[in-house]
């Protein structure tokens, strides 16, 4: 890589840091008003469940239910901050390492990239597609392991 | 008597949504937004169980669960990991600073209210 293409390249990978970063500070609102509202279905479904009359009761058993599956689901929004999160981090390092000139220690850099992908499916993506440097540890389905409770 | 639950998530949403799932089942629920600020927290008040992420700003959840294992009140307080990380790595990290146990994102509300239960 050239200098010219070092000049090109530094500040449109720092363009697309800073897009992801004004992404999520867009979508964290939203997604904080929406789970708020839904949290707040959630206890007055409970509420209604536990001071009502038998009627009642019936009545708030499905409202508590659909309340409790939106909840499972509006963490997506989480696990999508934390994915992109990701993304934008390793973003910024290339662009530290090509502003500065080492883009030459590619492996190592690939590697410290690595280490921010910290969900079993992303490590499994970035090593379909990056090429490596050392046999890593097979691991195990991020897909089953969603939702999962392990007591030690 | 109400058991008590800090809940500790950098995340509002996801402290609301737990938060929520705890109330509607008649736990009183303590939130912190970091490790630090649920440290400070415990080393004044006592709770009855921890539910806590493990990426966060200033102390993260592995951490804070070591911390609190050192305090004599917490030694035997029941301390759950919710996150999105599921790597064994990560879980024995968890496992050995103390965690009673460990819960991938999202978490199922109804599985969440049983785990609670087995444990108080």
């Amino acid at each position: 890589m050239d200098k010219d293409d070092i000049n090109h390249l530094a500040p449109l990978l720092l363009l697309a840091v800073r897009q992801l970063d004004a992404a999520l500070l867009d979508a964290s609102a939203e997604a904080e008003l929406l789970s708020r509202a839904v949290a707040d279905l959630g206890v007055r479904g409970a509420q209604m469940r536990d001071s009502g009359g038998e009627s009642t009761h019936a009545k708030a058993l499905p409202f508590v239910a659909d309340a409790q599956r939106a909840m499972r689901a509006l963490q997506f929004h989480d696990r999508l901050s934390q994915r992109v999160n990701h993304v934008r981090d390793a973003l910024l390092r290339v662009h530290g390492s090509v502003a500065t000139g080492q883009a030459d220690e590619w492996q190592k850099l690939n590697e410290s990239i690595r280490s921010l992908y910290t969900m079993e499916d992303e490590r499994q993506i970035f090593d379909a597609l990056v090429p490596r440097s050392s046999d890593r540890d097979a691991e195990s389905c991020e897909e089953a392991q969603r939702g999962s409770v392990e007591l030690f | 008597m109400t058991r008590t639950i800090l809940t500790v998530d950098d995340s509002t949403s996801m402290r609301q949504m737990v938060k929520a799932t705890l109330i509607s089942a008649g736990y009183g629920v303590v939130e912190a937004a970091d490790g630090q600020e649920a440290l400070d927290y415990a080393r004044e008040n006592s709770v009855d169980l921890v539910i806590s992420d493990v990426n966060m700003p200033r102390m993260d959840g592995i951490t804070l669960i070591g911390e609190l294992r050192q305090l004599p009140a917490y030694r035997l307080t029941p301390m759950l990991m919710l996150t999105t990380e599921s790597s064994q790595e990560k879980k024995q990290e968890g496992k050995r600073v103390g965690a009673t146990g460990w819960i991938v994102k999202p978490f199922n509300p109804v599985q969440l209210l049983a785990t609670l239960k087995r444990l108080l």
